[in-house]
């Protein structure tokens, strides 16, 4: 029972309510205990009392709640209680509880159907079945293992677990899978590299493949305060490359396809270069450079928003990836969240506490650049977060893309021209177009170098040819309107206004264009066939087809 | 008559015309890891080779068969050796070409550009000691001029111990003698 539109989710300092369907409240004061409240019942199903309890989890499908509290030993020096509990969602039970002193990677990882779960121990990885917690099924064993990631999707899975280098040795990130890990071919993939202190993982969505984000926290060339960031490509089939970024700089956003195909990558100093590749990790499109530092992808996989938050000011591409155009560019000043909403059309940006504690609110915008709706918290309270309702992948359908602007209510603040401080003795001079950085526009905008041939002789006669024809349409047309002034002003007005087209889209105007061309190609044949000529085979049929083609001009044009 | 030895060095004129040369190629040595002047000098003699083709081809008439064809092949080397860029197809450009564009194009330095080396000199140690291999190719000579396509598949040797093989043999011998120490370190190192 999905409703039309996700409900979207608010929490602040007014209390934890939602929005766009029956807006319930809920308290949420601070409790000592655990409770798990059923939304659907609004029910109250589970009540655990965990002093303390720092972090929850739910396993993906919600079968399991992991709890987290600080591991503290008691005064005479004996072990402490087992911090991590985990309980069973449906029956109140406890399952099982471990000893994790440590608050990183402090939450076992599920696989998307519950039948893995694993965990990082010491120098080992231990794998749960079934969420039988009791008995661990298999371990995988990794001198200082660090890190590991399951990979998603169905079985089988496959791990990729990252080992950091000792002195003289390097880090490697490993792929392998469940359960063979014993032996000396166990790993389906291997890739190792000096410069990496912390490691990034990201499978695809097909789990075929693994893109690596190495960072350093020192840069020992001093190039960049933040450290050094390398990205690294390993496939399952043992394939791995290092993949080049023509611009240097940090990584800020690397991002997966929906159809694990192409993956985009924000990357160099700013302004920031956004580029895709393939899965040989060559070049597919490039954006160029501009003020960027995220990429999100729709759910469906058709739209990229480029982005720039945090210390950006919140400049927005939305792109259409198949035919790489660009469909607006919207500006969210001051967002710290974004998330795009499960049916692909719609985009929330909120600012948020405690980043930001000043003008906490949301906006829902159309992929198109509209604002639909706004929401400002009242000036003293604060906004906590939002999230959207989550839905399964295939419930909202995959929409057509359009490129014009959706109408909405809420008018676009523009925000103030900001114009930098000139001195008095500088003001009122002529303006010198002066650019701190280089941009590089994208790569189907870039003007085509081979045009700097000379034309040749026969190219520019025939660029006169075409110059002086078109003259001389300027001047008869000029020498025909003083003299048949009023009647051709009504005939000529009515045929501007079809030929002009009023939907502002460039797709749908190009398709009219067509069609009238071929209808006039028609009308010129059946004026011959009057004439007495004999028409060709072809020629006859483009005759007949044109009720069709009226037809779909009468659609196309309703439909603007 | 007794000899007077006057303390001036006849050889400090000569090392004023030369200081600024010097300076050059320690700095490229410095930079790229290189063992001796002589490496210098072999990247210096290749650019100059392929400067000296494409400024007799410029001497040549536009349309001449020779400049087409000879231009065209020395233009598709030099991109193929990722000396210059897709948008630099000009025999122009090549007249533009630096020794540091070549020394770049080392082994040697695209081991350390990719972060599978800790610094030039360490990458050097790598190579000659076998670690690195282009592709399915074992190579261990720092001066191996990498091509284009080649670049994206430098890693670990698959019989290296950074790649993947077995441990090499000190490790080996650590594991087979002295196991008792070890343990006891691998336990301390755990808590």
């Amino acid at each position: 029972m999905a409703p039309s539109t996700p409900l979207l989710t608010v929490r602040g300092s007014e209390g934890l309510y939602m929005v766009n369907g029956p807006p319930h409240f809920t308290e949420s004061t601070v409790f000592p205990r655990v409770n798990i409240i059923s939304v659907t019942n609004k029910g109250l199903l589970h009540s655990f009392d965990l002093p303390k309890a720092v972090c929850l989890e739910f396993s993906p499908k919600n079968t399991v709640l992991a709890t987290w509290q600080p591991y503290t030993t008691s005064k005479d020096g004996t072990a402490g209680i087992p911090n991590l509990q985990l309980y069973d969602v449906k029956t109140g039970t406890w399952l099982k509880s471990f000893i994790q002193k440590k608050t990183q990677n402090w939450c076992p990882s599920w696989s998307e159907d519950e039948t893995l779960c694993a965990r990082n121990v010491n120098n080992e990885v231990h794998f749960f079945e079934n969420n039988n917690f009791n008995t661990i099924a298999s371990k995988l064993h990794l001198q200082k293992i660090n890190d590991f990631v399951l990979s998603p999707g169905p079985q089988p899975y496959k791990v990729a677990v990252y080992v950091p280098g000792s002195k003289g040795a390097p880090s490697f990130v490993r792929l392998y899978q469940y359960p063979n890990f014993a032996g000396p071919h166990a790993a389906l993939a291997n890739k190792s590299f000096f410069k990496a202190d912390k490691v990034t993982m990201l499978w695809n969505k097909k789990a075929t493949a693994v893109l690596v984000i190495a960072s350093t926290d020192v840069d020992k060339t001093g190039a960049s305060y933040y450290g050094e960031q390398t990205l690294h490509y390993i496939a399952t089939n043992g394939e791995s490359a290092v993949v080049q970024l023509p611009k240097n700089g940090p990584i800020y956003d690397v991002v997966w396809n929906s159809s694990s195909t192409e993956f985009c990558a924000v990357y160099g100093f700013m302004p920031a270069k956004a580029t895709i590749f393939n899965l040989k990790c060559d070049p597919v499109f490039d954006f160029g450079t501009g003020p960027r530092n995220a990429a999100y992808y729709s759910p469906h996989g058709h739209i990229l928003v480029l982005a720039g938050f945090g210390n950006l000011r919140g400049q927005m591409e939305v792109w259409d990836v198949k035919n790489y155009k660009l469909i607006s560019k919207p500006v969210a000043s001051d967002s710290t969240y974004f998330a795009w909403c499960p049916d692909g059309e719609h985009i929330l940006t909120a600012t948020c506490a405690p980043r930001l504690r000043v003008n906490n609110g949301y906006k829902i915008w159309h992929y198109t650049g509209s604002i639909l709706h706004k929401y400002d918290v009242p000036s003293n309270a604060e906004l906590w977060q939002v999230s959207w309702q989550p839905f399964l992948d295939g419930i909202f359908p995959a929409k057509t893309i359009t490129y014009q602007a959706v109408p909405s209510e809420v008018p676009n603040e523009e925000p103030k021209v900001a114009t930098a401080y000139r001195p008095p003795a500088l003001r009122n001079k002529p303006i010198t177009n002066s650019k701190l950085h280089e941009e590089e526009p994208p790569q189907n905008m870039k003007s085509q170098s081979g045009n700097d041939k000379p034309l040749s002789k026969t190219a520019l006669k025939n660029q006169r040819k075409h110059e002086a024809k078109k003259a001389a349409k300027q001047e008869a047309r000029s020498d025909r309107s003083p003299d048949l002034a009023p009647t051709p002003a009504p005939q000529s007005t009515p045929r501007s206004t079809l030929s002009q087209s009023i939907s502002g889209d460039p797709e749908i105007d190009k398709k009219i264009k067509n069609l009238k061309k071929k209808l006039k190609a028609i009308e010129q044949l059946k004026e011959q066939a009057a004439t007495g000529k004999q028409l060709e085979k072809n020629q006859l049929e483009k005759i007949q087809k044109e009720t069709a083609l009226l037809q779909e001009l009468e659609d196309l044009e309703l439909g603007i | 008559y007794p000899t007077v030895y006057v303390p001036i060095c006849t050889y400090t004129y000569i090392y004023m015309t030369i200081i600024e040369r010097l300076d050059q190629e320690l700095k490229l040595i410095g930079e790229y890891g290189l063992k001796n002047k002589r490496e210098i000098w072999r990247i210096q003699y290749l650019l100059a080779k392929i400067r000296s083709a494409a400024r007799y081809l410029l001497t040549l008439d536009e349309k001449s068969p020779k400049r087409i064809f000879q231009g065209e092949a020395l233009l598709r080397r030099m991109v193929r050796q990722g000396l210059l860029g897709e948008n630099e197809e000009k025999l122009d450009y090549v007249l533009g070409l630096t020794l540091p564009k070549l020394l770049e194009r080392r082994l040697q330095t695209k081991v350390f550009k990719l972060g599978l080396a800790k610094s030039v000199h360490h990458a050097r140690c790598l190579i000659r000691q076998r670690h690195i291999r282009v592709g399915k190719q074992l190579v261990d000579i720092p001066s191996f001029l990498v091509r284009v396509d080649s670049e994206k598949h430098i890693d670990f040797a698959i019989t290296s111990p950074f790649g993947g093989g077995r441990p090499g043999r000190v490790k080996r011998r650590n594991l087979r003698n002295p196991k008792e120490k070890k343990t006891e370190e691998e336990a301390e190192n755990n808590e």
